[in-house]
C-alpha cells in the first residue's frame, strides 16, 4: 500500500511540474498577432472614452455584427463594442465591463444564447484561460473564486495544449476548419468591430449540434445579467438588452423553444429584451462562418435595426427628461 | 458524478483511502462504507431517485428471502412474480410508458381515429436498466435454486448499488460478485497497478476517443439532409468508434475503480471491432448484457434446443428485446432487428460459432481472409450504428439514403487529422493487446523498460487532460 501511494505520489509530482513548467515557462510565439489581443485595444478604448458613451457587451456576435461608426455617427455619441468571443463567459464578459460604466452611458448587452445553457460559456472556456495567461494577466482581476475553481482544469488543458503545439488551434477557432484569415488583432477598426472578414466571401458555416429542449436554463446566467441591471442603474446608467444575430435555419432546427424560454425568463425577471428575438434572425445567406456571424450586409442591415432601437430609447429619455 | 470529472477522482480518493486504511480492513466496515459512497455518489445524480434505489433494493432482498423460506412453489411463485412484475413495472413505468402511449395513438390515428392520451413528465433515472437487471438475476437465481439467499442487508445493497458499476455496468451476477463482498479483502499492488492502468485507457478511450468523435458526429447527426455524403459517412464512422470509446472506456473505468478496492468485475468487451462474423461480434460486445438475456431470457424460451425455427424464433426475440432494452424508440428495436437479421444465416447453417477464439491468435497479423472478414463485419456494424444513433426511423433511412450520392467522391468538410492519428494508434493498442484484458494490460510485459512505460503514461495522461474539461456524459447513461 504505502509502495502504490508513493509510486502515485511521485507521478502525480511530474505531471504537475510538466503542467506548470508549461503554463509558465513555454513561451508562446506564435500569438502576437492573434484575435484575443483586441481585447487589449478594446480596454484601451473603453478606458478613453469619455461619457455619456454607448458600450457594446457580448461574445462575437458583435464583433461579426456591427458597425459601430454608423451607430456613433447616427447618434453623436462614442462608441466601443467589446464584443470579442462568447467563450470568455458571460461572467468575465460583463465583469470586464463594471468598472468603465458611468453616468449617461448606455450600455447594450447582446449575449449569446449559449451563454444561458452552458456552464463553461457562463463561467469561461479555454480562451479565457488563453486571455489570462499570455495577454493581459490583468484580466485576473475580473474573476470570480468559482470561476477560478471552474478553470482550474481549462488552465491544465491549455497548459497541455501549450506543450503539444496546440496553443493556435484552440485561439484561432478557424484553423481547424482553415479559415483563420479574420482571427487576427489587427482585423479590427478602432471601435472594435472586426472588418476583415467584411471583404471575404461566405464561409463554411460551422455547424452547431442541436439544442434539446431538456438542457434547463442557467438560473445562474439570469441572475447575473439581473445584477447587472442594477449594477448600471446604481451607476447612472441604463443597460439595453438585445438578442444576438442567429440564422434562421439554426433557429427553427431546434433552437426556437430555447430562444423562446430564454425570452420569457428574461422578461419575468423584468430584464426583457428590447426588441424580440425574432428581429434578429436572419436569413441564411447574410451569416459569414457560424451562427452568429453575420456577413458585410448583415451587419448593415443588423446595425440599422440597432440604430432605430437606440434611437427610440434616447428620444423616449428626453422626452422623459423634457417632463 | 461523472467518471470522468474531477468530482469523482476527489470522491474516489476520500472512498480509496478511508477503505484501506481506516477501518481495520475490516469487510464488514469497508462495506458499510461502500454502501454509503454508493448512496453518494447515486444522489449525486438525483438524490430523489434513491429513494427507488433503496426500495428496489429492498424489494428484491426481501422476496429473495420469502421464496427461499415459502413453504411451498405456490408462495415461492407468488413472491417470484411480485418481485419480477414490480421490478419491470417500474422500468416500464419510467422508460417505456411513453413510448407505448405514442405508439398507440400513433396506431390509432393512422386508422383515422382520434387519440389524445396523457403521457408522463418524468425523467428517466440513471442506471435503471442496470440495476433492476441486477435485482432480476439474483431473483431469479434463487427462484430456480442456484444461489440462496443473502441474509445481510448492507452485503446484498453493496451487491446492487456498488457504484463502479450502478449507472452503466456491467450487469453482475450474484454468483459473482456476492462471495467476493462478504470476504476479506486484502490490498494487492499488482492488481492495484492494474486497476489504474485500466482506468487510465478507459479514461483516454471516453476523453480523447469518443468525446472528440461526438463533437464531430453530433452536428453531421443532427443536420444530416444538409450534409455531403462523404461527411455522412465520415459521421457514421466516427460514431462507430465514439460509441465503442464511450461504453468500453466506462466499463475500463468501472473494472479499474473496482479493481483498485479488491474486487473483480465481470468483463463488457473483448475487443469487438475485430470481429471476424457478427456471432463473434456479440460475444463481444457488452458481454455482460449479452449473457444476462442468453440465461434469464434465451434458455428458458427453449434456446437452441427443439426445432432450428423455435431456435431462430427465441434469437430474434433476444435480439429485439436487446434493442429495446436499450431505449424506448423504434430505432433501437430496429437495430436488434438489423442485427438478428445479419445473425440469422449463421444461426441456420449452424456457422455461429466458428470463431470463439482471437483472431490471428498467437500472430501479429491477420491473413487476407481474416482482414477481409474482419473490414466486412465493421462496415455492417457501421450501418448498424446508424439507426442507433439516428433520432428516428426516418432520419435512419435518410442518413443511409443520403450516404449514395455523388458526393461519396468529394472531400468532408470535418478535418480530422489528428483525430485519425489517435483512433489509429487507439486500434493498434488494442490489436496488439487483443488476447489480454484491456489496452494496458500486462504492459510491463510489452514494454520492459519502466521510463518508456511510465513516459507513455504521461502521454496517455496529457491527451486525457488536453481534450477533457468537458465532462460528457455516457451515451449508456441514458439507458
Amino acid at each position: 500500500m504505502r509502495k502504490f501511494i508513493l509510486h502515485s505520489l511521485f507521478f502525480m509530482s511530474i505531471i504537475a511540474l510538466i503542467i506548470l513548467f508549461s503554463l509558465f515557462l513555454i513561451p508562446n510565439k506564435r500569438i502576437a498577432n492573434n484575435s484575443l489581443y483586441a481585447n487589449i485595444d478594446k480596454h484601451n478604448r473603453l478606458d478613453s472614452l469619455p461619457s455619456p458613451k454607448i458600450v457594446f457587451v457580448g461574445g462575437s456576435n458583435l464583433a461579426y455584427g456591427l458597425n459601430s461608426k454608423r451607430v456613433e455617427d447616427s447618434l453623436q455619441m462614442s462608441v466601443v463594442n467589446m464584443g470579442l468571443h462568447a467563450g470568455f463567459g458571460l461572467k468575465f464578459i460583463l465583469n470586464e465591463v463594471k468598472p468603465y460604466i458611468n453616468k449617461g452611458d448606455i450600455v447594450v448587452l447582446s449575449p449569446e444564447y449559449h451563454h444561458f445553457y452552458s456552464a463553461n460559456m457562463l463561467n469561461g472556456e479555454k480562451v479565457l484561460v488563453a486571455l489570462l495567461f499570455e495577454v493581459d494577466r490583468k484580466n485576473m482581476k475580473y474573476i470570480t473564486f468559482s470561476q477560478l475553481i471552474h478553470l482550474i482544469p481549462l488552465t491544465m488543458q491549455y497548459a497541455v495544449s501549450k506543450l503539444m503545439g496546440k496553443q493556435m488551434d484552440m485561439m484561432e477557432e478557424g484553423v481547424e476548419t482553415g479559415y483563420e484569415k479574420q482571427y487576427k488583432r489587427n482585423s479590427f477598426n478602432v471601435y472594435g468591430d472586426e472588418v476583415m472578414h467584411l471583404g471575404f466571401p461566405n464561409q463554411h458555416i460551422i455547424q452547431m449540434s442541436k439544442h434539446t429542449d431538456t438542457e434547463e436554463i442557467l438560473s445562474e446566467s439570469l441572475q447575473l445579467v439581473a445584477d447587472f441591471d442594477k449594477y448600471t442603474t446604481n451607476r447612472n446608467a441604463k443597460l439595453l438588452i438585445m438578442p444576438p444575430s442567429f440564422m434562421s435555419s439554426t433557429y427553427k432546427s431546434g433552437y426556437k423553444h430555447t430562444i423562446e424560454n430564454i425570452d420569457s425568463k428574461l422578461k419575468e425577471q423584468n430584464t426583457p429584451f428590447v426588441i424580440p428575438p425574432e428581429s434578429f434572425i436572419f436569413r441564411d445567406s447574410l451569416f459569414f462562418n457560424t451562427a452568429y456571424h453575420l456577413n458585410k450586409k448583415g451587419v448593415e442591415q443588423r446595425t440599422d435595426s440597432i440604430i432605430k432601437t437606440l434611437k427610440s430609447y434616447i428620444k423616449s429619455r428626453q422626452v422623459k427628461i423634457v417632463i | 458524478m461523472l467518471f470522468n470529472s474531477i468530482g469523482f477522482a476527489i470522491f474516489f480518493l476520500i472512498v480509496f483511502i478511508l477503505y484501506w486504511t481506516a477501518f481495520g480492513k475490516k469487510y464488514k466496515i469497508q462495506n458499510i462504507l461502500l454502501l454509503i459512497s454508493s448512496y453518494y455518489f447515486y444522489g449525486c445524480w438525483n438524490w430523489h431517485f434513491l429513494l427507488l434505489l433503496i426500495f428496489s433494493t429492498g424489494l428484491d432482498y426481501f422476496t429473495g428471502l420469502m421464496m427461499y423460506e415459502a413453504p411451498d412453489k405456490r408462495k415461492k411463485q407468488l413472491w417470484f412474480w411480485l418481485s419480477v412484475c414490480v421490478n419491470l413495472g417500474f422500468l416500464g413505468l419510467f422508460k417505456y410508458y411513453n413510448f407505448f402511449i405514442d405508439s398507440f395513438a400513433d396506431l390509432l390515428i393512422s386508422f383515422g381515429l382520434k387519440a389524445n392520451f396523457a403521457t408522463l413528465q418524468v425523467i428517466l433515472p440513471v442506471g435503471i436498466s442496470f440495476y433492476t437487471f441486477h435485482g432480476l438475476s439474483y431473483v431469479i437465481d434463487i427462484y430456480n435454486g442456484r444461489i440462496k439467499p443473502e441474509r445481510n442487508f448492507i452485503h446484498y445493497s453493496v451487491f446492487v448499488c456498488f457504484f463502479p458499476l450502478l449507472v452503466a455496468g456491467p450487469i453482475e451476477r450474484a454468483t459473482h460478485l456476492l462471495p467476493q463482498i462478504t470476504r476479506e479483502r486484502t490490498f494487492d499492488y499488482t492488481k492495484a497497478v492494474d486497476g489504474l492502468r485500466q482506468i487510465l485507457w478507459g479514461l483516454f478511450k471516453k476523453i480523447v476517443i469518443a468525446d472528440n468523435c461526438a463533437s464531430i458526429v453530433n452536428p453531421i447527426f443532427d443536420n444530416y439532409h444538409i450534409q455531403s455524403a462523404s461527411n455522412l459517412l465520415l459521421g457514421a464512422i466516427l460514431f462507430t468508434f465514439q460509441i465503442y470509446g464511450d461504453f468500453s472506456g466506462y466499463s475500463d473505468i468501472a473494472l479499474g475503480t473496482a479493481r483498485l478496492l479488491g474486487i473483480e468485475l465481470l468483463r463488457n468487451f473483448g475487443f469487438p471491432y475485430f470481429s471476424r462474423d457478427i456471432a463473434e461480434f456479440w460475444r463481444r460486445w457488452h458481454i455482460s448484457l449479452t449473457t444476462w438475456f442468453r440465461d434469464y431470457l434465451y434458455i428458458p424460451l427453449g434456446g437452441s434446443r427443439g426445432k432450428k425455427w423455435q431456435s431462430v424464433r427465441n434469437t430474434f426475440i433476444i435480439f429485439l428485446v436487446s434493442g429495446f432494452w436499450h431505449g424506448a424508440n423504434w430505432t433501437f428495436i430496429f437495430w436488434g432487428a438489423f442485427h438478428a437479421a445479419l445473425f440469422m444465416p449463421l444461426l441456420i447453417f449452424g456457422r455461429n460459432r466458428l470463431y470463439t477464439n482471437t483472431v490471428a491468435e498467437g500472430k501479429f497479423l491477420p491473413s487476407i481472409k481474416e482482414l477481409i472478414q474482419m473490414l466486412t463485419t465493421f462496415t455492417l456494424v457501421v450501418l448498424g450504428w446508424i439507426f442507433f444513433r439516428a433520432s428516428t426511423l426516418r432520419d435512419a433511412f435518410g442518413y443511409i439514403i443520403s450516404l449514395f450520392s455523388h458526393s461519396i467522391f468529394t472531400m468532408p468538410t470535418h478535418k480530422v487529422s489528428t483525430l485519425s492519428v489517435y483512433i489509429f494508434s487507439f486500434m493498434t493498442v488494442e490489436w496488439i493487446q487483443r488476447e489480454r484484458k484491456h489496452g494496458l494490460s500486462q504492459f510491463e510485459s510489452i514494454i520492459k523498460l519502466q521510463p518508456i512505460r511510465w513516459g507513455i503514461y504521461i502521454f496517455l495522461i496529457l491527451s486525457i487532460i488536453q481534450f477533457g474539461g468537458k465532462s460528457e456524459t455516457f451515451i449508456y447513461f441514458q439507458f
